[in-house]
């Protein structure tokens, strides 16, 4: 009997002091619903044209205690590109911009990931109109919460400028401008 | 819509150099004829398209870059080795069999039509219904092939099947460019260009019509048309008309105007062509500006100017 008490306090004292261990890193599908990626061109160097992407999915791994470990992979599909003029968007889809029959996704795959002072800097390739480069976003945020009940929630944005020449969507220039800067909020979730 | 003035210098560009090449081809024997009209083609072409800034890129990523840089120096290639070796009938049909059928997958390889890009399955044509239409659009452009060489022979013009291509290519570019894929139907401006230089200048030399031009310019015809539906947004009743739109050159042959005199059968062809080509054109332009109206949505509501002044 003696012999059972000692073991369970040992036992006890075992879980009770033993460190806690390492949460494992936390793995994110992309919300769709609160996630936006709009873009915005010169147009002829009158103004700026906006558009966004709606169908926007992917998965991010975020390890708050090791970031170098975090991953971010996202893919846009071409095709659900909107900029509020159905005329527009068929000509954008075309070979003269995205050819969205040829490339039919825009998608990040992140490479290194670290901590910055507001989130995290995330290095990653990025490939548009069949070209892949290096590009390196600075994703300010990653509050966690849980919203609503059940759902555990967290989120960045961040925004970067590409010329899109490089990527070899090179015609209509200077008419459509070659600086375009690419605004992107998104949220995970997970159960 | 790219600018006019430099297409109309890259349609004279081609123009007269094809014109050139088979002016100063005539110097060569009747057996280089064939040679002769694939290299003013391609000098005509390829100069024009400079013009426009237009060069062939490797690798061939995109549809334009396998058209310049596969499709058309093949055909070109193919109607000047066929009209120079002196391969038998038989043997040239099946080249040209053989190169119809191989366009169309060449165009689109790659795409979405014929690749599962978003994963297995995902392609927008199924491998049965995927072949269907390949062979189908493969032989439909034999048969316009073989029908605008025979057209030639018959007819006896240098200027009929060329001219007719010419005007079909020029509608074709026209239509392509208002579908959302300017750079595309741009592309046909030269190519319009150096089949009629050629053969203006083999009528003019009292040349022969009946080596490269029909080949090259249905190619071209084809090509222009399947990007513009299956990368931009041309609707298929059109680039239907379009592409069949030479084939009326056929019609004064068959009786009782194939009694006619050889220039009026030819004026009567180019008239038709030309109809067809125009109304296929004013078509799309209808639908564009159609299109257009659609994205200025007036709904009844208070407009700009009801607020101005207060109403």
């Amino acid at each position: 009997m003696r012999a059972i008490a000692m073991t369970t306090g040992l036992l006890a004292a075992v879980l009770i002091l033993a460190p806690e261990p390492a949460r494992a890193a936390d793995k994110y599908n992309v919300d769709p619903a609160h996630t936006a990626v709009v873009f915005k061109i010169e147009h002829g160097g009158f103004s700026w044209t906006y558009g966004r992407f709606n169908d926007v999915s992917g998965t991010f791994t975020i390890d708050a205690k090791s970031p170098e470990s975090s991953q971010v992979a996202v893919i846009i599909k071409t095709d659900s590109l909107d900029t509020g003029n159905p005329q527009r968007e068929g000509h954008l889809k075309s070979p003269d911009f995205f050819n969205a029959k040829q490339f039919p996704s825009i998608t990040f795959k992140s490479t290194s990931v670290s901590k910055a002072e507001k989130g995290l800097t995330v290095v990653g390739d990025l490939t548009l109109h069949g070209v892949t480069k290096p590009v390196t976003l600075h994703l300010v945020g990653g509050k966690v919460g849980e919203f609503p009940k059940g759902v555990q929630r967290t989120g960045y944005s961040t925004e970067l400028s590409i010329k899109r020449s490089e990527f070899g969507m090179d015609k209509m220039i200077p008419a459509a401008g070659d600086e375009v800067v690419i605004m992107i909020s998104f949220e995970g979730t997970r159960p | 819509m790219p600018d006019p003035i430099l297409m109309l210098e890259a349609l004279a560009a081609a123009l007269f150099a094809s014109a050139l090449v088979v002016a100063a081809g005539r110097l060569a024997g009747r057996r280089w004829a064939g040679v002769v009209q694939a290299a003013a083609l391609a000098l005509g072409a390829y100069l024009g398209l400079a013009v426009l800034g237009v060069t062939p890129r490797w690798p061939l990523r995109e549809d334009q870059d396998r058209f310049l840089g596969l499709v058309l120096p093949a055909v070109l290639l193919v109607e000047a080795v066929g009209g120079w070796a002196r391969i038998p009938g038989r043997a040239k049909l099946a080249i040209r069999l053989v190169a119809s059928l191989a366009v169309a997958p060449v165009l689109l390889y790659g795409s979405s039509y014929l690749t599962d890009l978003g994963g297995p399955g995902t392609a927008d044509w199924p491998p049965a219904q995927r072949y269907a239409i390949l062979g189908g659009l493969g032989l439909t452009l034999f048969g316009v092939w073989s029908g605008l060489a025979w057209t030639s022979r018959r007819s006896a013009s240098a200027l009929r099947a060329p001219l007719a291509l010419a005007t079909a290519i020029g509608g074709a570019s026209l239509a392509v460019m208002l579908s959302g894929y300017a750079s595309g139907g741009m592309n046909g401006v030269p190519l319009a260009g150096a089949v009629a230089g050629a053969s203006i200048a083999a009528a003019l030399l009292k040349g022969d019509d009946r080596d490269a031009l029909p080949g090259v310019g249905a190619v071209a015809l084809f090509s222009l048309l399947l990007v513009g539906y299956a990368f931009g947004e041309l609707r298929p009743d059109v680039a239907t008309a379009l592409f069949l739109a030479p084939m009326l050159a056929a019609a004064p042959e068959a009786p009782p105007l194939a009694r006619s005199r050889p220039w009026m059968r030819t004026a009567f062809a180019l008239a038709l062509v030309g109809l067809a080509a125009a109304l296929a054109v004013g078509l799309t332009i209808h639908r564009f500006q159609a299109k257009a109206a659609e994205t200025r949505p007036n709904d009844g509501g208070p407009t700009a100017d009801d607020y101005g002044q207060f109403r």
